[in-house]
């Protein structure tokens, strides 16, 4: 039912929005009822360039100041229309849903799109020049027809849902601890405006059918899916089975976006990847090694040599590295890098045992395939430096370390060692200059086709962790959203 | 059954049970959901509960709908069918339900610091607010 209507139409000069050529326009509408919402009456003080007085006129002012955001990335001669509701959406003391979005519309054999393929509404009158839902009947919510439909947590902040913890409705960034309102609601309006591939459900590889159901045979592609390219089939989702797009979206750093553009874009972007390089006298084995930190020890520091690599002996019965470093064992790694593998004990007792053996860093090699993990755990008394490498990694090593022996100089024997770096020859979250969707390797929740990976570098805006160190630029050199958005037809 | 009232009513019976273990667990204090905003449930849903004694399904009393339409704001997102469109230019169109939304979710860390993800449907949104120790950026430690 709609509610106490509040339009506003943009555009919105407020003031911290630099002046622009506003080539889009974004009506804003909310149905929320008197009294609640964007209608709340309590008083609030002015905040980070927000001039509202009341918690509504606050809410709705952030609205504003994103839907301008993209107002100046998109470019559509037909009116982009959003409904907006605040509603008492699920959450606990230290949880919440904060709010959702989507396109609400969608469209294919669009005017000027390519045939039998979905488009979102919005994208989709952006083509075609006209407003395809114009002449449709609305469905009796009010709000049928709209482009976009979003809802936020009105009780954010409240006893009982994430206490004391609402969100940040200032324009600045400056959100402290709370929940920048601004970087949520410009992540959420991304998806509505298609940074989503929408009608391919990811879990079970199925497309949407034109009736609008998930079919396991046939359906129509998204218009995302020609742009979608894993590196192992060796193909795009418009070329795949249904077999086949369930598999890539579980196949981690292996699916990318395919365009001359977002490749280009991605290395104005993205930065080199921080890696280890290897050196050995050995004539292989030298080389870039990818690895991942511990939120125990020192950090690793590009630039630093990390030092000389040393084994620590496999010890099936109590783990390896998990007792006290024997003596042949501490003379190995005594002034060098501990390579141990994972399993049995924590990884900050396998780093422990080897700073008390004398060793100046620890790489942790992982014990199941994948990519290196991220390594978690607590202890205050490690001072090195500890990494994570994948299992075939940690294997290569092994081998590098024995194999350099072989290779000493006048009576020296030889040694590789490792250096913490920078590979210039690769883009972090790309993979051959395609920028990377998020494909984990079991799709647990959380996991999306419809995000950048977590390994770019910087952080951009459509990654599935919404990071407290983003701007609101969508364009090269700071972001690659608004480049994938250009590709699908923006 | 269409395939979006197959998952309408799983949702709705996943609310149900749940019931009880929110009122047990809701804290002291807690504040109410804000009035008047919107918490029935679907018209095309259809409710079942698991008996608590019999463990049977069966339909539900009226105070267990009164409690379903009160206490679980998920509800609403019980998605109804979508609606074709169709427009003069040969373009042909559907209007999507609440299964295909992005959600939002913000996860307080032990050590205060607040994790926001974004999530591919509500299922995954529900899960992570209601098991944040699974919490997507969850480092093993061994």
């Amino acid at each position: 039912m709609r509610k106490n209507t509040i339009v506003a139409c943009l555009p919105f000069a407020l003031a911290l929005v630099a002046a622009a050529s506003q080539a889009a326009t974004i009506v804003v509408t909310s149905r929320d009822p008197a009294g609640l919402g964007f209608n709340d009456p309590t008083p609030v003080a002015p905040v980070g360039g927000n001039p509202g007085t009341t918690l509504g006129e606050q809410r709705m002012n952030v609205y504003k100041y994103v839907a301008h955001i993209w107002e100046q990335n998109l470019d559509s001669t037909v009116t982009i229309t959003v409904n907006a509701g605040w509603e008492a959406l699920t959450c606990t003391s230290t949880t919440a849903v904060l709010g959702s979005a989507s396109p609400w519309n969608i469209w294919f054999d669009v005017p000027n799109g390519k045939p039998g393929t979905w488009y979102p509404q919005a994208l989709a009158n952006k083509l075609s020049g006209v407003n395809l839902a114009a002449d449709q009947a609305d469905d009796g919510s009010g709000f049928g027809n709209v482009d976009i439909k979003t809802q936020f947590n009105a009780n954010l902040g409240n006893t009982g849902c994430l206490d004391g913890t609402p969100f940040y409705l200032g324009l600045d960034g400056n959100a402290g601890s709370k929940v920048n309102f601004v970087e949520t609601l410009l992540h959420e309006l991304g998806h509505g405006l298609g940074f989503t591939v929408l009608t391919v459900d990811s879990a079970s590889g199925r497309r949407l059918s034109a009736q609008g159901t998930f079919v396991t045979n046939g359906g129509l592609p998204s218009i995302w899916e020609g742009f979608m390219y894993d590196s192992t089939a060796g193909k795009t989702w418009l070329d795949m089975t249904t077999a086949e797009r369930k598999a890539s979206a579980v196949n981690p750093l292996h699916l990318g976006w395919k365009s001359a553009a977002m490749t280009a874009a991605a290395a104005q972007v993205l930065g080199p990847v921080p890696s280890m390089k290897v050196t050995t006298p050995a004539p292989t084995g030298s080389g870039f090694y990818d690895y991942n930190t511990a939120s125990f020890g020192s950090a690793p520091v590009i630039g630093q040599a990390f030092g000389q690599l040393a084994t620590v002996p496999a010890d099936p019965v109590n783990g390896t590295g998990c007792l006290p470093f024997d003596a042949a064992t501490t003379t190995a790694v005594r002034g060098k890098v501990a390579i141990i593998d994972r399993g049995t004990c924590a990884f900050a007792l396998k780093a422990k045992n080897a700073q008390n053996a004398g060793a100046f860093g620890v790489i942790i090699a992982n014990n199941a395939a994948g990519a290196a993990p991220g390594l978690g755990g607590s202890d205050p008394t490690i001072t090195i430096p500890t990494v994570s490498v994948s299992q075939a990694d940690g294997a290569t090593l092994k081998l590098v370390v024995a194999d350099a022996v072989k290779y000493g100089s006048r009576g020296k024997v030889g040694a590789a060692s490792d250096t913490f770096t920078l590979d210039t020859s690769r883009r972090a979250g790309a993979e051959g200059g395609r920028p990377l969707l998020y494909t984990p390797g079991t799709l647990a929740p959380g996991s999306s086709v419809s995000h950048f990976d977590v390994s770019a570098f910087p952080n951009l805006l459509m990654e599935p962790n919404i990071n407290s160190d983003l701007t609101t630029n969508l364009v090269p050199p700071f972001d690659l959203t608004k480049s994938l958005l250009i590709d699908l037809g923006w | 059954m269409s395939h979006f009232l197959k998952i309408c009513s799983a949702g709705v019976l996943l609310a149900a049970a749940s019931l009880a273990v929110q009122a047990a667990d809701a804290p002291a204090g807690a504040t109410a959901p804000i009035a008047g905003a919107a918490t029935s449930v679907a018209p095309d849903a259809q409710v079942v509960v698991r008996d608590a004694t019999t463990g049977r399904l069966r339909a539900p009393t009226e105070s267990e709908t009164q409690a379903l339409h009160a206490a679980a704001p998920q509800l609403r997102r019980a998605p109804g069918v979508p609606m074709q469109r169709s427009h003069h230019s040969g373009a042909k169109g559907v209007r999507l339900t609440e299964e295909f939304m992005s959600y939002s979710v913000v996860i307080k860390q032990p050590d205060g610091r607040l994790v926001e993800y974004c999530f591919p449907n509500a299922e995954a949104a529900e899960a992570a607010v209601k098991a944040p120790v699974s919490a997507p950026d969850t480092l093993p430690t061994e």
